[in-house]
């Protein structure tokens, strides 16, 4: 079985969002990363871009697939996990270190930082709780 | 789904699994692009037992395959032969290997997904042509393994402790430690290696897990995709199909026109006369992007062609695919631009993608 920590939300694209002190940190599910195969890259949209809930943020691609990856809540973007070898889109950057994004996908392997805005209350309410995500990952299989 | 002869062993190896071709196959042991790097590097070894296994035994073995596919199946005893079964449309029915171990007796290796379709085929042309052919599906009786890599050959003889003198492209068949096996010196990597079958199954997951004992590192299927793409090798399903013939798909080599009549010969004659309208190329990212399947190939703006499979290549640090295009930008060198989730630049490449001197199995050592 999965594991689906109880403090974030996630969407039915399959990434989470955790919010903290203004902010609100996104990263794929474990469901998501063992699907994906072995991830080869990443990019995002450039730091300071805003972009809507529900809108492509940016791109990973694995050793079987290319897949989109979906904005959890409104924001702009104030930081990538370049440590963990995301990138900006378009960066001439070759990206290492794409293995804790499968090993850790909740902790050291988040995908990027949004700040978001009074509208995220509203937003929240799309989301789904991890006993919500639970049981699509059930129907799934 | 079908299971593997050796499914236990994979389960306990650490395997994930995958639906390909009905059965159910270790998708990766532990991370895809290491197992093609120690395949690159060192020697990774693959359970092929999904792959169809014919037999064909009798008088009339080599002359039904050299009418029923289109390279020249008339070769010396112990060698083995990529040729391609073909439908009267010059399409490609099948890309397949056949191990000539005697005039009559030659396993026919053919894809898991046309296992069916070719044994229909087969058996449909057998009745119609009154030969002295006894054609067996021993899929289900044998397994089918393969060992790839620069060091595969030292570890293939110290673990069997016997020193086989066996040429690229040959084959042999023995019994050893009890079990009776075919070794043949091919393989779907580009890599220097051989692949094994045998009807003993015990001594199969026995092997097997020697060999892994001793260093060789298990690979799954996304791996040997990996490799076949770094190598320029094409999958059926994919890269070719019923609608492809051999020309455009670059597979000339495996066509001898000159032979005696063919299925499939008289509408390649006719294609040929009329010109190849696109061409196989090799397409390499200039990012770690990679083109994928059903991508579409753009030059100044306009659709040229499509790409046919695609993935990260570990030993290039960049995205490789597969695609037709015009014929007129089939020239190494040529740019053009994907256009699927994302659009990126590709450059047509020269296949294998890698250094030769470097890696594959005509490196020097």
């Amino acid at each position: 079985m999965h594991e689906v920590p109880e403090d974030r939300l996630y969407t039915k694209t399959h990434e989470w969002v955790k919010l903290e002190d203004g902010g609100a940190k996104m990263g794929l599910t474990s469901y998501a990363v063992e699907e994906l195969g072995d991830i080869t890259y990443i990019e995002v949209k450039p730091l300071g871009t805003t972009v809507r809930q529900g809108e492509p943020v940016g791109l990973v691609e694995s050793s079987k697939t290319t897949e989109k990856i979906y904005a959890p809540l409104s924001g702009e973007i104030i930081e990538l996990n370049g440590e963990a070898g995301v990138v900006e889109e378009g960066s001439d950057e070759i990206p290492m270190g794409l293995e804790v994004i499968s090993e850790d996908p909740y902790g050291s392997g988040w995908i990027l930082k949004l700040r978001v805005g009074p509208g995220v209350e509203e937003e929240r309410k799309n989301l789904l709780s991890p006993e919500e995500y639970r049981k699509l990952l059930e129907e799934q299989v | 789904m079908l299971r593997l002869p050796l499914d236990g062993l994979h389960r306990e190896l650490g395997a994930k699994f995958f639906e390909f071709a009905g059965w159910e196959m270790p998708m990766k042991y532990t991370s895809s692009l290491r197992e093609s790097l120690a395949v690159r590097n060192s020697v990774g070894i693959f359970d092929v037992s999904h792959m169809g296994r014919f037999i064909l035994r009798g008088g009339d073995a080599v002359d039904f395959l050299q009418r029923a596919t289109s390279n020249d199946m008339n070769v010396s005893n112990g060698r083995s032969r990529y040729t391609l079964t073909l439908n009267h449309a010059g399409g490609i029915r099948d890309d397949n290997v056949a191990f000539k171990l005697a005039d009559d007796f030659i396993i026919f290796v053919v894809n898991a997904a046309n296992r069916e379709k070719i044994w229909n085929w087969f058996q449909k042309l057998l009745s119609q042509w009154e030969m002295d052919v006894q054609l067996s599906d021993e899929t289900f009786k044998t397994a089918m393994m393969a060992i790839q890599g620069p060091k595969a050959r030292d570890l293939v003889h110290g673990v069997l402790g016997m020193t086989l003198n066996l040429r690229k492209f040959s084959v042999q068949e023995h019994v050893h430690e009890g079990a009776r096996f075919v070794i043949s010196r091919t393989g779907y990597t580009g890599e220097d290696g051989y692949e094994i079958v045998t009807w003993d199954l015990h001594w199969a997951e026995s092997l097997f897990r020697r060999l892994v004992e001793a260093g060789a590192s298990p690979c799954g299927l996304v791996a040997r995709d990996i490799l076949r793409l770094e190598a320029g090798l094409v999958l059926y399903g994919n890269d070719i199909d019923e609608n492809t013939n051999p020309f455009e798909a670059r597979l000339d080599f495996a066509i001898k026109l000159e032979k005696e009549d063919f299925i499939g010969r008289d509408a390649l004659v006719r294609i040929r006369e009329e010109g190849i309208k696109r061409l196989r190329v090799g397409l390499l990212s200039e990012t770690r992007n990679s083109p994928r399947r059903g991508d579409r190939i753009l030059r100044d703006g306009k659709e040229v062609g499509s790409v046919t499979s695609g993935t990260f290549s570990p030993i290039l640090g960049r995205g490789i695919g597969m695609g037709y295009v015009r014929p007129d930008l089939a020239k190494v060198g040529e740019e053009l631009t994907i256009e699927g989730m994302k659009k990126f630049k590709v450059m047509v490449s020269k296949m294998p993608f890698y250094d030769e001197s470097k890696y594959g199995w005509r490196r020097s050592t």
